[in-house]
């Protein structure tokens, strides 16, 4: 049985009229691994790109990928193929086969195998036709079944207005977790990144064709080892305060806040998806009233929620002081997250701003990146930044812009930065 | 806690030099007083305990030579009360369950207020059957099982640091921790006996251990012997009405304190230079009469509706000698010794007979009786006056003697709660 603790790392003395209070809150999930998702009700949604621009080494090997994919999934998982253009296909089971979704066996796979091998590439790009689908599948599902997703383009979202995508992406927030990966240097990492973040999923580039194949293999890996299909955090604020902001800070940066539910007058639920062994840490910001020097308040109690149980919960307090040695301390954790939520709108900004044209905004930028990638060790992002800027002082955050970069580059810095690195002990 | 005294000085106030002899301000430095607040600065241990005291351990009561069972030691280590139902069966306190004499205010063991205990009248808030969890003293939310309210956020507090009493619609009292200090040593305990009303209010000294005993033990001896004055008492004040009344009461008045002494002296202290100290305010009203004593600067206040407030009693302190010896009481104020008193209950205690003051309440008010937690804040008998009127209006129909003495704690926290603040509030129809 899956069981969660929550901690909370914060500075909790405020000085005298500080009003707003900062705390990372680390849920951690043990007991949900393979073992007890082999028990819970699965199922999975295989989506393809099959426009136009898939045509060639990428749509084969996107073929072959998807194959490989209906190995790993194990049997009884219920399972659903679709093909995506500019509308969505239910490539299996059959558009005339009675259930929208069916449970893997043997026979149902060789069956799928033959029906992706009939898809062919053509049309253009509408993914929010294909997460319409996939969601409409997931519902003849039994309830309760741990519902994923993986979502595979080449391309750009243009046979519909991005609006579009966006206003389907709220409808279907919190009915499946979707995955998305993008293939080469045609698509765009804001909309992969944008359908990710909003159904609770990862993002990542393939650089090439013949890797769609390992990256399957791993995002369904992990999706059988939810053993926790959905849980939901909540956090409770006190009476006539504010709650600025919710984001998960840990294994990457993802703003939870417009995600926001009501759950009671001063409860906002906030969908988290499936989990895994695994610890996720979130930004918590709450606004308060200030009290007087010596007043002790609790600020918010965030807690892990599944079906209706708590499964863990974590206190997050205001005491104010008028020791300025106790207020003017920054915990390390906040401090850490606060600033690689700084480096992600760095690096994003920058590229935006080099995309654009506009080189002095993206060598300030892309500066400040480098700083501050220094700052908080994320020596990965110091690497994918060194394929887009020439370091002159890592401290100080100089750099030039590099000519003639990988375009795939660029895009691999943006894709993950996103990803965060844990605070160094 | 931040509020740990030892955690640094929150409210001191710039420009004020810590403990030493003299105060910047040259005035005469006391000799015999006590700190009353540990945070306030010229607080040094040598000036808690008194060279001229009595013996601590064969501890006196010089006004109450005769001991009668209903003043015997409340803080006895055999649980046993005030003795005045030595017959009747123990009762569990619904606090920690410990077995109580029936009839007791306050349990022997924590402290808490015995629930129920008041035979007559009912209490109109009926704290009867205890919740398991009380809710929050501060909004009147729920309180979750992490110690916190569901509402506002405030963590909970025990009994001992927040407790009410509503002897009737028109007379109650609120006592609360406050904000800064980790411990309450203020205490209260009122009742309506006959149809006469009767109030203590009682101040730990927090610069001494167990104040917070003596104060709760001090409240409850000492109501218990005004009761003996209450119609179909042991020592009922009878007619004629007139000075007759107002004396016999005054020996009451005098026997309150000094049993309510004998029960400060009977807290068992682990070493005897610990002297737990408080001090006293007590009144009763008998239909229009108003009896007030104390002892120290807690304070009684006559605030009718309309026309003057008045404050009923003169405080033993430091600071009243000073302005009595003409110093300008913006001198007073400011200085280190300012919340230092002259005169308190307890082991090291100079001299224990109650100053009196006595009033003919012939239009309706408000009688305040209240610890400096409160009146810090606002000290004139007229700025007292208003503030009552103004929160008596807010808070509306049908709100109790209780629910206004609450919004005055309320606001007192809200202008720091500095200290323990205790506010009992009783109606007088004129």
């Amino acid at each position: 049985m899956a069981s969660f603790t929550a901690e909370v790392f914060q500075n909790e003395f405020l000085a005298e009229g500080a009003t707003d209070v900062h705390a990372i809150v680390r849920v951690t999930a043990s007991g949900a691994g393979a073992a007890s998702a082999g028990s819970l009700e699965a199922a999975e949604v295989i989506m393809i790109d099959t426009s136009g621009s898939m045509a060639g080494a990428s749509f084969a090997a996107a073929q072959e990928a998807a194959k490989v994919a209906l190995d790993v999934i194990v049997d009884g998982t219920w399972f659903a193929i679709v093909g995506g253009s500019h509308v969505a296909n239910r490539v299996f089971p059959y558009p005339n086969a009675p259930s929208a979704m069916v449970r893997m066996e043997p026979a149902a796979r060789a069956e799928a195998k033959r029906a992706i091998g009939m898809m062919r590439a053509g049309g253009g790009t509408a993914m929010s036709t294909w997460l319409q689908l996939a969601g409409q599948l997931f519902t003849t599902v039994p309830h309760g079944a741990r519902r994923h997703a993986i979502l595979l383009t080449d391309g750009k979202n243009e046979s519909e207005p991005k609006s579009q995508l966006t206003a389907t992406l709220e409808r279907l927030q919190g009915q499946f977790r979707c995955d998305a990966r993008g293939v080469g240097s045609r698509y765009v990492v804001a909309e992969v990144r944008e359908i990710a973040s909003a159904l609770m999923g990862s993002d990542e580039l393939i650089r090439d064709p013949s890797q769609i194949a390992a990256s399957f293999r791993q995002m369904l890996g992990e999706s059988m080892a939810r053993g926790v299909a959905e849980a939901q955090l909540r956090v409770w604020a006190p009476q006539g305060s504010q709650l600025l902001f919710v984001k998960q800070v840990s294994p990457k940066l993802d703003d939870l806040t417009p995600r926001k539910t009501v759950v009671n007058p001063l409860t906002s639920g906030f969908p988290t998806g499936s989990w895994g062994d695994e610890s996720r840490e979130y930004h918590v910001a709450v606004r308060v009233g200030s009290k007087p020097v010596g007043a002790e308040q609790l600020a918010a109690r965030v807690q892990i929620v599944t079906g209706d149980q708590v499964q863990a919960s974590g206190l997050v307090k205001a005491m104010w002081s008028s020791d300025s040695n106790l207020t003017a301390r920054i915990n390390p954790e906040v401090a850490h997250y606060t600033g690689q939520a700084e480096l992600a709108e760095a690096i994003q900004d920058g590229l935006a701003a080099k995309a654009a044209g506009d080189e002095a905004t993206a060598t300030v930028k892309l500066g400040r990146a480098v700083q501050l990638a220094k700052e908080t060790g994320n020596d990965e992002a110091t690497s994918r930044l060194r394929r887009v800027v020439e370091i002159e002082n890592e401290e100080q955050g100089t750099v030039r812009l590099k000519r003639n970069t990988d375009k795939l580059d660029e895009m691999a810095l943006d894709t993950a930065s996103t990803k965060t690195t844990r605070v160094r002990k | 806690m931040v509020s740990e005294p030892t955690t640094g000085d929150a409210q001191r106030p710039a420009g004020q030099v810590p403990a030493e002899g003299l105060p910047e301000s040259g005035l005469p430095v006391p000799e015999h007083v006590k700190i009353t607040d540990p945070d306030e600065p010229g607080a040094p241990a040598e000036t808690r305990t008194s060279p001229e005291a009595g013996p601590v351990d064969e501890p006196e009561s010089p006004a109450a030579p005769a001991v009668e069972p209903a003043s015997e030691a409340t803080r006895a280590v055999e649980p046993e009360s005030t003795g005045e139902s030595e017959s009747e069966p123990d009762v569990a306190c619904p606090s920690c369950g410990a077995q109580v004499a029936a009839g007791s205010k306050f349990c022997e063991v924590c402290g808490s207020p015995m629930t129920g205990a008041a035979p007559e009248p009912e209490p109109v808030v009926a704290a009867a059957a205890a919740p398991p969890a009380r809710p929050c003293a501060r909004c009147g939310g729920r309180v979750a099982a992490d110690g916190y309210c569901e509402e506002c956020g405030a963590p909970a507090m025990s009994e001992r640091d927040h407790f009410e009493v509503s002897p009737s619609a028109t007379v109650g009292g609120v006592c609360d921790r406050g904000i800064t200090h980790a411990r309450n040593e203020d205490a209260m305990a009122l009742d309506i006996v006959g149809g006469v009303t009767m109030i203590v209010v009682c101040d730990g000294v927090s610069t001494a251990p167990l104040s917070d005993q003596a104060s709760l033990a001090a409240c409850a001896a000492a109501l218990a012997t005004l009761a003996e004055g209450a119609p179909g008492g042991p020592r009922e004040v009878t007619e004629p009405p007139g000075g007759a009344r107002t004396s016999a009461w005054g020996v009451l008045h005098d026997d309150a304190a000094a049993r309510a002494n004998e029960a400060v002296l009977a807290v068992p202290v682990e070493q005897p230079s610990d002297a737990p100290s408080c001090t006293y305010v007590a009144a009763v009203v008998h239909d229009q009469r108003v009896v007030v004593a104390s002892v120290g600067d807690s304070r009684a206040y006559w605030l009718p509706d309309e026309g003057r407030g008045v404050r009923l009693t003169i405080d033993d302190s430091w600071a009243q000698e000073m302005l009595e010896l003409g110093v300008p009481a913006s001198r007073v104020e400011s200085s280190p010794h300012a919340h230092a008193i002259t005169r308190w209950l307890g082991p090291d205690a100079p001299e224990l007979k109650p100053r009196t003051d006595t009033l003919m309440a012939t239009t309706p008010g408000w009688l305040l009786l209240c610890s400096d937690g409160l009146w810090n804040y606002c000290a004139e008998a007229d700025d007292l006056g208003e503030l009552v009127r103004s929160t008596v209006a807010a808070a509306g129909e049908g709100a109790i003697a209780t629910d206004v003495a609450g919004a005055l704690v309320s606001w007192a926290n809200d202008q720091g709660g500095r200290d323990n603040i205790t506010a009992v509030l009783a109606r007088l129809p004129g």
